[in-house]
């Protein structure tokens, strides 16, 4: 074994937390990255279903419960920024504590409102939550109904790998433990790898079955796939505009295979050496178990360039682990997300406790990503911006007040901060005169930014929902996020 | 009157409240309202015959997983085997095998290795809904892998299907390997370019490597190529008109053969189309039949059910804890055995339904035919609650079960419905009231306000489950003007638990399941769901919506339109309800008049 396959070993095992200790990996410093150290390199969306509880993770400089639970925030169309790195323990919220480790590499964000949902066509919450969380798009409905809509535009994700994705390596992940997918490329759904135990044989694959003709099978597979591919070219000629572009898009996929494939059985093999064990299926573990595989594997394969943008999704717990996990021996989503009202105090701590067990699921990945040393006093974490976004705002299914929370990728945003966005807009939904902070398609448009995305809008410009929802032209959805730098 | 609305209906474009969710409800089934599929015909205008005027859109399909699964089955025969009984079953063992060569010893699933496929209104199977993405690349790949590796190693052992015509290790029976499993591949023989390519390929992994590596490659290659995994459908160029051209006989035959048997065509169905016997009316309605009466039909009838009833939801983890079975401990799901019984008696039903049976809606809805184990008889018994340390001392052999006449009868009144259509301890009324309304009756609602409170699990004493829905509703003024149809429809089944067994005391009184249906052809007061399941099954619109959702399946879109605005399909959709209708509503009756109308063998010219 070589020293550099040995580090590479450790390196991995470390990502997937079988060491404590970190490793100061020289090789990698900067060898294939040609921006400027100060870019991030990678982009992680850590995706959670349902919504927090206002009250139980917003934060203030004084401490966390600075008005009741019952009343209405009392400073909505104030603007705030405060530093985190100050903030004892006790001053954290009950959310976000498990966070305050990693205080000094985090930006919270609140007052954000889902505005393009919110400017969309009414459907349920779940729906245009997940269609929007990522993508701020008008949605779009492949089936014909508008009860089921889906991304109209590129999630986040898919955005920055068009960007900063090697066309000859893996050009993103998606990871889920359960739930509908937030994740889009043009329009079309994308699917998640559910499974740890797959992704890491497809990133690991044996060098040697032990049977020489599918040794040799292996390694002539992207032979193969070319000669598919060029079958998928020639064929969508013959179709009609609807049916070629379905098949083009399909060539497209194939040849990133093709490239991937032979990158994995190659090069990739040579930079990190499988574990002696791979993780366990799925099936019977919880979501957060599942969780901390895949963040493990994202790990490895961030620190190997194998690739630079992965999204990974949280599904809703099964009732083993509501109830070891978190004392709710009930449905997570029709009797607790659906009433985390104040005046229902069981279900209202029961949500703050479930979205609690998500920030410390979140914390557990951005360390995995931190015990990995790239440079002097540099770790992964600091290379890669992580954007955690929940599919809607908090319990009771609304979609504006919305939490996002930001973690490394260096100084591409001002970290150990919470900001705090005024909310001062009508909301478009409401009657009452409710007011709601800025869209966050500026957010999505400030991470696209900073990874070279050229672009004033990730998602729909206002004038696409005028013709249903006329309000929508005084909304302003372009342009950047302020206070995210100072 | 047909497809009429219920009261409270969703267009789709409304655009008031803050949204809410569905509550877990069903997923929403309609059309109304939704933006037009173009159905790959490029927005051209179309004329082709008929008596419903333009040709139906025909966009390019994907296979399915299903259709994955069972064109895989029907290359390799042997290697991916029927059950004892002829019939091809998801559950089939040979569909698990062994993954060559990877560090975890995962099995692996034929139906299950493909991406899910992309729901819509619970059907995986739309075309628009086919589209590739990274995953379902990668997928394939593997698949093809897995399948190519498979039967490779099958047969060095001596078993399995003997896809190699000949046993010389050379180019020539390479040649003929190519042309003849890529005929069957494909579903039609292959182009000189296709023939020069493919033997190309094989040529030079011959030349690099082994007869065997280029064996396996070329497996490989075949079961990722366009035209395996899509129905591309060119037509004839030679029978252009207005835009539409008639389906090849090989098209043909891959319609007939993925709608009835959700599989590729097998020998008599290619010969029929290889001497061009198909395209001649009186042969496609005779192999139709032959083919509806082939057990591979339970592959299609049985998916069609499962998908729209979602069979497997009965397995989501939110619904698994049931306080039914008051000796488990906390955090301990109900034993799998009762949820497997449950599911497991509907896909025999409906198995029976559409084959032995009359394939009626009527009988769907009203049949007490019931088979299963000691599981399932416990649910349908006394016994419920269940004590989990019986069950080991259940009778684990599936039999014919007697249902009670005034407890049980078809479809609404059983285990699995009622199971799923639950909360995590109590029966759901609005959610067993939407199924009815839009798996049945096709039609819609909107989703609930935003801050709509679910119902808490009612304490021991108190308030019935009944009561309790009834005081939520009543506590606020909107809330009435959708649940008047949903409850009314949802209290009906209120002698079902949460696991579906049957109870005539709730919190120590009477259960009132009386209920009333609005807004339908067979309103009224009813009694409890086996009255329900009786009126349901003499409604009009009960049999047009299940026409629908067939045609739905069957054309791999939503339908367009509705009876109330005429759209493309409202009158394909018109005649094959009367044809239904004149069928005494066999269902089989209505995919052979489908498959014998101008429909099914005209499309849009590319």
């Amino acid at each position: 074994m070589t020293m550099q396959s040995t580090l590479a070993r450790r390196q991995l095992l470390n990502a997937m937390g079988l060491t404590a200790s970190s490793l100061f990996l020289p090789s990698l410093a900067g060898r294939r990255f040609a921006r400027a150290a100060t870019t991030p390199k990678r982009l992680l969306v850590f995706y959670t279903p349902h919504g927090p509880v206002n009250q139980r993770w917003q934060m203030r400089p004084a401490g966390p419960h600075t008005w009741s639970d019952t009343k209405e925030k009392p400073d909505r169309s104030q603007e705030l920024s405060f530093s985190l790195k100050s903030q004892t323990e006790d001053k954290w919220s009950q959310i976000l504590k498990p966070l305050y480790p990693l205080r000094d590499k985090l930006l919270v964000v609140e007052g954000l409102s889902m505005a393009s949902a919110l400017l969309d066509v009414n459907t349920n919450n779940h729906n245009a939550g997940t269609s929007h969380a990522l993508t701020g798009a008008k949605m779009v409905y492949p089936g014909g109904f508008k009860m089921e809509g889906a991304g109209g535009g590129s999630s986040i994700d898919q955005l920055v790998a068009d960007k900063i994705a090697d066309p000859n390596r893996i050009r993103s992940f998606y990871f889920s433990t359960g739930g509908w997918s937030p994740v889009f490329r043009g329009k079309i759904e994308q699917r998640a790898e559910t499974a740890p135990d797959r992704a890491y044989d497809k990133l690991f694959p044996v060098s040697a079955t032990g049977d020489a003709t599918l040794d040799l099978v292996k390694q002539r597979r992207p032979s193969a796939i070319a000669a598919v591919a060029q079958q998928y070219k020639k064929f969508a000629a013959r179709l009609a505009s609807d049916d070629r572009k379905k098949l083009e898009d399909h060539f497209a996929l194939v040849s990133d295979l093709e490239r991937s494939l032979a990158f994995r059985s190659a090069e990739g093999g040579k930079c990190v050496q499988r574990p002696s064990s791979a993780p366990a299926p799925a099936p019977g573990r919880t979501v957060v178990d599942v969780s901390k595989d895949f963040g493990g594997l994202i790990t490895a394969a961030f620190a190997c360039d194998m690739t630079r943008v992965a999204v990974l999704q949280m599904g809703q717990p099964g009732s083993g682990e509501l109830v070891t996990a978190l004392n709710i021996h009930t449905d997570l989503h029709a009797d607790v997300a659906h009433g985390a009202s104040p005046d229902r105090p069981k279900q209202y701590g029961q949500m703050a406790g479930y979205y609690a067990y998500l920030a410390s699921n979140f914390a557990t990945v951005l360390g995995q990503l931190n015990a990995v040393t790239v440079d002097a006093g540099r770790t992964l974490l600091d290379d890669t911006v992580c954007l955690w976004l929940c599919e809607l705002a908090n319990g009771p299914h609304e979609v504006h007040d919305i939490m996002a929370v930001v973690a490394g990728g260096g100084d591409a945003f001002s970290l150990g901060r919470y900001v705090k966005h005024a909310e001062s807009t009508a909301n478009p939904r409401s009657a009452n005169g409710a007011k709601i902070g800025p869209a966050h398609n500026k957010l999505l448009t400030s991470v696209a930014n900073v990874f070279g995305v050229e672009t004033q809008l990730v998602g729909s410009p206002a004038s696409d929902f005028v013709s249903k929802r006329p309000s929508a032209a005084n909304f302003d959805l372009t342009g950047v996020l302020p206070l995210m730098k100072t | 009157m047909l497809l009429a609305p219920m009261a409270c209906t969703n267009r789709g474009d409304g655009d008031s409240g803050d949204g809410g969710d569905g509550g877990g409800g069903t997923s929403s089934t309609g059309g109304a309202g939704g933006e037009k599929n173009d159905g790959g015909t490029g927005g051209q205008s179309v004329q082709a015959p008929g008596a419903c005027g333009p040709v139906a859109p025909a966009p390019l399909r994907r296979l399915s997983r299903l259709e994955y699964a069972g064109s895989i089955r029907a290359l390799f025969p042997k290697t991916f085997p029927p059950d004892a009984d002829g019939v091809w079953r998801l559950d089939n063992h040979a569909m698990n095998f062994q993954r060559a060569g990877q560090a975890s010893a995962r099995r692996v699933n034929l139906f299950q290795e493909p991406a899910e496929d992309v729901l819509s209104h619970g059907f995986a199977n739309r075309a628009k809904n086919m589209n590739p993405t990274s995953l379902h690349i990668d997928r394939f790949n593997d698949v093809a892998a897995l399948v190519a590796e498979h039967v490779w190693r099958t047969r060095k052992q001596g078993a399995g299907d003997a896809f190699l015509p000949c046993d010389t290790q050379d180019l020539a029976c390479g040649t003929r390997f190519v042309e003849q499993f890529g005929e069957r591949a494909f579903r039609r023989p292959l182009t000189a370019e296709e023939k020069t390519d493919f033997v190309g390929l094989f040529e030079q992994e011959l030349k690099a490597n082994t007869f065997d590596v280029a064996v396996v490659l070329t497996l490989e290659a075949f079961l990722q190529a366009p035209q395996f995994l899509y129905r591309a459908e060119i037509g004839d160029s030679g029978t252009l008109d207005k835009g539409a051209v008639k389906l090849t006989a090989f098209e043909l035959a891959s319609r007939l053969s993925y709608l009835l048997w959700s599989s590729s065509p097998d020998e008599e169905l290619m010969a029929a189309a290889k001497s061009g016997d198909l395209l001649d009316t009186k042969t496609l309605e005779t192999q139709a039949r032959r083919m509806l009466s082939d057990k591979r039909f339970v592959f299609m009838a049985v998916e069609f059910f499962r998908q729209w009833g979602d069979f497997d939801r009965i397995f989501s983890e939110t619904y698994r804890r049931r306080p039914g079975f008051p000796s488990l401990a906390a955090g301990h799901s109900v034993p799998s055995a009762y949820r497997t019984a449950a599911r497991d008696e509907m896909q025999w039903f409906v198995e029976w339904l559409m084959t032995d049976g009359d394939a009626s809606i009527e009988t769907l809805l009203t049949s007490r035919k019931s088979r299963g184990n000691g599981y399932l008889a416990t649910l349908y018994g006394p016994g419920v609650p269940l004590d989990e340390k019986l069950d080991a001392a259940l009778d684990k052999t599936v039999k014919d079960i007697a249902l009670d006449a005034q407890q049980r009868s078809g479809y609404l009144t059983r285990a699995l419905f009622n199971w799923t259509y639950s909360r995590f301890d109590t029966p759901s009324p609005p959610l067993r009231g939407a199924f009815v309304i839009e798996k049945l009756l096709c039609s819609t609602f909107p989703p609930p306000p935003a801050d709509a409170l679910s119902v808490a699990p009612p304490p021991p004493a108190g308030p019935t489950n009944r009561e309790l829905f009834e005081a939520n509703v009543k506590a606020r003024s909107d809330c009435p003007v959708c649940h008047k149809s949903l409850d009314g429809i949802g209290f009906g089944f209120e002698n079902y638990n949460e696991v579906g067994g049957y109870r005539t005391l709730d919190k120590g009184r009477p259960v009132n399941a009386n209920g009333e249906l609005f807004d339908t052809d067979v309103d009224g007061k009813f009694n409890g769901a086996v009255e329900l399941s009786a009126k349901l099954a003499s409604s009009e619109t009960v049999r047009h919506c299940m026409m629908k959702h067939l045609y739905e399946y069957a054309t791999g879109r939503d339908a367009e339109g509705t009876v109330e605005d005429e759209g493309i399909d409202s009158c394909r959709l018109k005649a094959l309800d009367q044809l239904l209708l004149e069928k005494k509503g066999d269902l089989r009756e209505a995919l052979v008049g489908f498959v014998t109308s101008p429909d099914f063998v005209w499309r849009p010219a590319p």
